[in-house]
């Protein structure tokens, strides 16, 4: 592999210098910050189907703990690479930063691919996994989560050999459970529901009415649909929502200038959120190619689909009205795209801050894992409602005060988060 | 059975039998008497042949002094008693009463015999004479047992020539294993005429393999025992033929000759025809006792014809296969079963099993059908009627999702209701698929994955409406519940973000979220432990691959279909050539090849994996995707291949191969991936499991490529620098010219096409440039037209036919004219076939036998010539006839192809010298 190829910690640390550059830190916590505190490199031998023993490699990291334990899925991978996992666990300390949640950072990951191993075999890699690493994770030090190609099941497996090894029922070991298996209420609504509730302050900051506000969404997965479902409900008005249509390969928009309800669009989608062309047209909606979402005259735009959808072609499109877009989807704007909308003055709610009501949820899910006692799911909502809220202010003030973008803001004060913890602990 | 019933009280018990045959049937006991002698002869017992001496008369026994041209004369016996007490009281001496018994109870049921070996040998007998007789064995108690082994085995030997197929593969495997009692049982299930001289057809034949094998040799094994079969009744091959004559029909016969086009558009109106048509009356009766035996359930009308038998499973499928709801008075079930044996009948005059025959030069073979008419196997579900699962399985398998899943392993497509979504490729539902030998390894295991690709539809009977119908699966159980059986083993919980199986009170149908994933049966292991064994089972004893179909009430397992592994869901092998030119090799590969061939790529999209390793930016890696999402639409659809690094659709690791999702790809005729070692490792195929059932059901080749590996070819310099359009068509990824190449094939080698070969069974798969496949019409070829690595067997073999004309010496060696007959002639020659070449010929003996040596110096040239490219091995390729002046000018023999014309015989041009 060349050394100019593409590589995602390289990219996470370039960010960091960024935010670091800014903030004007000291070449000794940028030194820290840069990489991770821990890593740990692992062999799980696991007893094959066919009898034969296979020996499987993988990695946690721990990026930093300053501001409490590391936090971080586990991922199956058939070409995981440690750099990968390192840059994931970096993104995480400042995700968890961003809305002040009192969790680190860190990242695991496995190198196979489940679709070349039974069920059996994967349990035996999951138990493997612990058994390695159970001495130096735990509810109050490291706390995995469910990733890429890895479920519930596989969580639960974990669980079940740590509670085993450690002789406890600890189930603030392992977030993303099943509800009634440790898990939390609210989680399905968490993502979209804080992107509402950032957009709102978003709104309440420019002095605009939610009530009088127009939408246009992207997408019409689970964020997408929560954010709908929690916008309407405050009185915004969706107009249009673009969906992908998996028989075509391609997405389409539909559009109701009298706005779209939330039940009838999931009245006419499936469970993968593809919205039935036949019936939408039945129901009164303009059928519209996959790309105008962009360019509708409204106020606000919800970009939860997919990565790099605002780009240099089509942000010229966006029309005047647009006064907030708010990310719901990860990366969905183009630097060059960013530069575009700032310079317009645009409002924009970053998608470190405005999709990370998913985060929090697990947050919360962990503490009442270990007090044992779990919230109705209103209770998780309202809280939500109060983390998001607050994180946002923090981010629009700070963006306010140093002239920053939003983006940068909310970078910068996550850093400055850790750092600022790690001073205190006296690392530094 | 009369006499092995008697008590075995020695003496007296053969005396007594004695007695009573000479008292009923003098003849039986002539016949007795001199068997008893001729047995005491082959015992030795010198008394014996002086008996016989005087039984027949003056002969020489033992063809001493008989004179081997001379037909021996014929003696009647006369004074029968005294000889049968002569016989008798030598045998006394020599075995004892028990001994006796045994031998006159079977020569007994032998004389018995004689009559059904007569009617099945005889050609002028028919199928009601057969079943008659049959009968009547039946009905008066005989005794198979007692029968000598060699006489039963060739009883079964007719009884399954006349009756399923003179395929001696098969006879060889079931003359040992039927009786006349299995046959009396089968006939009474056989609706025929009075002259029907049919056969039950190929589908009848497999079906009655298989359950024969599982019902002798696999009785000992449970898992096997409990594999039943649904009540079929047969409709004879030729009752086709009679409803033709019937209804004054008789010129569709020669609709098979028509235009293929006039074909198509002619079929509706047969259809209509056929359907308004009336059955003789012998077939309506018959008809009728098969409703009234099979009762009120749901019925399927399956073809089951010569071809079918003939050629094999190649060509099964073709015809038509219908199921009937059977419901309402006796006369609305028996007509609308008549239509549908009506419509299937049609289905031999479609154009697509005409286009069919006509492509495989099999026009010309008489084709009848036969029809099945079996119970469909299921459960009625309120006003639907429906298996819990069926579907199809092979004992190979050619879609390996998984490294680890090796061919032997075989394959499970498997459905909710009606078998009819497993056996075709559906465009817009999966089938799931299980590896019986590794069950665990499943095609889809996150979440998304298994509900997006599990079954969303079911076909069923609608028993209130009468009709076939496709419902959604998951209307259907939320509407049936806990009344679709083992239900708990089909469907699996999805909520909560992963999917397991249901426990307690678990699922509560119409409130939980459940998708049909057959875990609860591939966990239990039971029936996918049965089918594997049913697969291994019928791959060993039939001694080839087999391709079944099975359905489930939920509670027992049926075969319904057994055949050779050939469907077209499996693909061929394509012959690999020996010797690879290595200028026109673009590439080899040599692990984990499916079959299947690609005839003519035009365009190749090529992801240089240096390139792509080298993108420093995410947005540049993200752009090859969607620059190759662009070139899918632009390109000819199926005519190109795409060919990258690593893993094609890669969700988690975009570096790992281009992020592309199936909406990207749906075009390409195959997706290759490139396992290059870098630096300290390989990169790991994906096997397409991004989208694997998009690829299975698109019928799109998978193939990884090991460059590295001992004997894999990777030819760079081709794609690295041949010249590459992107630019041409994508000016705006301009920037990726270095990692996206496009090359036009015809273009950068003056016209050639790449053929892709992969050949499972010697696992290899090859690229090759090679001449655009033939259009038609072409006359005369010339060497450098014809490539001799191509797969276009007709046309080298035309073109050595040529050449051999234009060198043989003519008029020394006698020969008037040279034609190629056969499938070289029809085009239809495929790797292994013979180049037959038909001489007139009017030299002497000796000139003759030059001719011969001077061919045979050819056809051994030949043989090693196709062997270097197909792999296939023959001593001889050329099969030479003769024909003479006389016979031209009597019409006989093979004069009668030069009279067919250029479609029977092509005339090549002898140098005259």
């Amino acid at each position: 592999m060349s050394d100019q190829a593409y590589n995602p910690f390289v990219t996470a640390q370039r960010q960091f210098d960024r935010a670091a550059d800014i903030l004007g830190l000291d070449e000794g916590t940028r030194e820290l910050l840069r990489y991770p505190m821990r890593e740990y490199s692992i062999s799980i031998p696991v007893r094959m189907d066919d009898g034969t023993v296979k020996v499987f490699r993988g990695f946690r990291v721990q990026h930093n703990d300053a501001r409490g334990p590391s936090k971080g899925g586990i991922r199956f991978h058939p070409q995981e690479t440690v750099d990968t996992v390192r840059a994931l666990a970096m993104w995480m300390t400042w995700k968890c930063a961003v809305v002040d949640i009192p969790l680190g950072g860190g990242k695991g990951g496995m190198i196979c691919d489940p679709h070349h191993l039974s069920q059996r075999e994967q349990e035996g890699i999951c138990r493997g996994w612990i058994r390695q690493l159970a001495r130096n994770m735990g509810p109050d030090n490291d706390v995995p989560a469910p990733d890429v190609m890895t479920s519930p099941q596989h969580m639960l497996w974990m669980l079940d050999e740590f509670e085993t090894i450690t002789g406890s029922r600890q189930p603030g070991f392992i977030t993303g459970k099943p509800v009634g298996m440790g898990g939390s209420l609210g989680r399905t609504e968490a993502t979209g529901y804080g992107v509402i509730y950032t957009l709102r302050e978003a709104l309440k900051l420019l002095g605009v009415d939610i009530a009088n506000t127009k939408a246009s969404v992207q997408g019409f997965g689970n964020v997408a649909q929560y954010a709908i479902q929690l916008y309407t409900q405050m009185g915004g008005k969706v107009t249009t929502v673009s969906s992908w249509n998996h028989t075509e390969h391609t997405a389409y928009c539909f559009r109701r200038e009298s706005g779209l309800t939330f039940e009838e669009l999931i009245s006419i989608a499936d469970r993968f959120g593809e919205i039935d062309k036949e019936k939408a047209a039945a129901l009164g909606m303009e059928v519209l190619p996959g790309d105008v979402w962009i360019e509708q005259d409204v106020d606000v735009l919800m970009p939860c689909a997919l990565e790099n959808q605002i780009n240099d072609e089509n942000v010229g499109r966006i029309k005047p009205r647009v006064k907030v877009i708010v990310e719901g989807a990860n990366g969905p704007t183009t630097n060059g795209a960013s530069k575009v909308i700032d310079e317009r003055g645009i409002f924009v709610v970053p998608d470190f801050l405005a999709n990370a009501g998913g985060v929090t949820c697990s947050y919360f899910e962990q503490v009442q894992s270990n007090t044992n006692y779990y919230w109705e799911k209103e209770e998780v909502l309202t809280k939500l409602d109060q983390k998001m809220t607050s994180a946002f202010h923090a981010v629009a003030t700070l963006s306010k005060k140093r002239g920053l973008p939003m983006r940068d803001a909310a970078y910068v004060i996550a850093v400055d988060r850790v750092a600022r913890a790690c001073r205190d602990r006296g690392w530094l | 059975m009369a006499v092995t019933a008697a008590p075995p009280t020695g003496d007296a018990a053969w005396r007594r039998r004695l007695e009573e045959i000479r008292g009923q049937d003098a003849a039986l006991l002539a016949t007795i008497t001199r068997k008893m002698i001729n047995h005491l002869c082959w015992r030795g017992v010198d008394e014996a042949i002086d008996l016989l001496k005087a039984f027949v008369g003056d002969v020489s026994v033992a063809g001493q002094d008989v004179d081997q041209n001379r037909p021996l004369p014929r003696h009647i016996p006369y004074d029968v008693a005294s000889h049968t007490e002569a016989a008798f009281r030598i045998a006394a001496e020599q075995f004892d009463g028990e001994e006796i018994c045994r031998l006159i109870a079977t020569w007994v049921e032998e004389d018995r015999a004689a009559d059904l070996i007569e009617i099945l040998d005889l050609a002028q007998y028919g199928v009601h004479e057969i079943a008659t007789s049959l009968q009547q064995f039946a009905g008066a108690d005989f005794d198979e047992a007692a029968l000598s082994q060699s006489l039963r085995r060739g009883l079964g030997a007719s009884l399954l020539r006349r009756v399923f197929s003179e395929n001696l593969a098969f006879l060889g495997l079931l003359k040992d294993r039927v009786s006349v009692a299995d046959f009396a049982d089968l006939m009474r299930r056989v609706v025929h005429t009075s002259r029907s001289r049919g056969k039950l057809g190929g589908k009848s034949s497999g079906l009655f393999l298989a359950s024969t094998m599982l019902r002798t040799l696999g009785a000992d094994r449970p898992e096997l025992a409990r594999i039943k079969t649904p009540k079929t009744w047969y409709v004879t091959s030729d009752g086709v033929l009679e409803f033709l004559r019937h209804n004054n029909l008789e010129d569709v016969h020669s609709q098979k000759y028509l235009d293929i086009e006039r074909v198509r558009a002619d079929y509706p109106h047969l259809v209509t025809i056929f359907k308004n048509s009336r059955f003789p009356t012998e077939l309506v009766n018959g008809v009728m006792a098969a409703l009234d035996d099979l009762g009120d359930f749901p019925l399927i009308v399956r073809s089951s014809s010569l071809l079918e038998d003939q050629v094999g499973a190649a060509f099964s499928g073709k015809y038509k296969s219908l199921f009937l709801a059977n419901r309402g008075t006796r006369q609305e079930r028996l007509s609308a079963l008549l239509d549908a044996i009506a419509e299937v009948y049609s289905s031999i005059f479609g154009p697509d099993p005409i286009e069919y025959r006509a492509e495989r030069g099999l026009l010309d073979v008489h084709e009848e059908m036969g029809v099945m008419i079996q119970q469909v196997v299921g459960v009625q579900m309120g006003r639907y009627y429906l298996p819990a699962y069926a579907g199809v399985a092979f004992s190979r398998n050619e879609f390996r999702w998984s490294p680890r899943i090796r061919r032997e392993d075989g394959l499970i497509r498997i459905v909710p209701g009606l078998g009819t979504r497993a056996v075709d490729r559906l465009g817009d539902d999966y089938p799931v698929l299980i590896a019986p030998g590794q069950p665990g390894l499943r095609v889809n295991v996150s979440h998304d994955e298994i509900i997006r690709y599990s079954p969303q539809k079911a076909d069923v009977i609608n028993l209130e409406e009468n009709r076939f119908q496709t419902v959604s699966i998951h209307e259907l159980l939320a509407e049936a519940g806990y009344r679709y059986p083992a239900v708990r083993s089909i469907v699996s919980m999805t909520s909560g973000g992963y999917v397991r199986r249901p426990v307690g009170l678990e699922p509560d149908f119409g409130e939980d979220e459940v998708a049909v994933t057959f875990a609860g049966l591939i966990e239990d292991g039971e029936v996918v432990g049965q089918i594997a064994a049913l697969l291994q089972f019928l791959e060993q004893t039939l001694g080839y691959p087999v391709d079944i179909e099975f359905a489930s009430d939920g509670k027992d397992l049926y075969l319904l279909q057994c055949r050779a592994l050939s469907s077209s869901l499996a693909a061929e092998p394509a012959p690999i050539p020996r010797q690879l030119p290595p200028e026109r090799t673009l590439f080899l590969a040599n692990r984990y090849v499916s079959n299947g061939r690609v005839p003519d790529l035009t365009h190749l999209v090529y992801v240089d994996p240096e390139g792509y390793a080298n993108l420093q930016t995410l947005a540049d890696l993200k752009d090859v995707a969607r620059a190759v999402g662009r070139l899918n639409h632009m390109l000819p659809r199926r005519h190109f291949a795409l060919i990258g690094p690593g893993r094609w659709g890669s969700r988690g690791d975009i570096k790992l191969g281009v992020s592309v999702g199936y909406g990207d790809i749906n075009n390409t005729a195959a997706l290759i991936e490139l396992a290059w070692r870098r630096g300290n490792y390989t990169p790991e195929p994906s096997f397409g499991t991004h989208f694997f059932l998009d690829l299975v059901e698109a019928d799109i080749r998978y193939l990884p490529i090991y460059p590295d590996d001992r004997g894999a070819l990777f030819n760079r310099e081709f794609f690295e620098q041949s010249e590459s359009i992107l630019t041409e068509l994508l000016p705006e990824y301009e920037h990726l010219k270095d990692v996206v190449r496009v090359i036009d094939v015809r273009r950068v080698t003056g016209g050639q096409v790449v053929r892709l070969l992969l050949n499972a069974d010697v696992d290899v798969a090859v690229a090759l440039l090679s001449s655009a496949s033939p259009g038609h019409g072409e006359q005369r070829l010339k060497p450098f037209e014809v490539d001799l690595t191509s797969d276009d067997h007709a046309r080298w073999r035309r073109l050595m036919a040529e050449r051999i004309a234009e060198t043989v010496p003519a008029s020394r060696l006698g020969v008037k004219a040279m034609y190629v007959t056969g499938s070289v002639c029809k085009g239809s020659a495929g790797p292994a076939s013979d180049l037959d070449l038909l001489v007139h010929f009017s030299g002497t003996e000796r000139q003759r036998e030059k001719l011969l040596t001077w061919i045979d110096g050819w056809s051994r040239a030949l043989a090693e010539v196709n062997f270097l490219r197909t792999g296939y091995t023959a001593e001889q390729l050329i099969d030479v006839d003769f024909v003479s002046d006389d016979d031209l000018a009597h019409r006989r023999g093979h004069a009668l192809l030069i009279e067919g014309g250029a479609e029977f015989a092509l005339k090549l041009e002898v140098a005259a010298r």
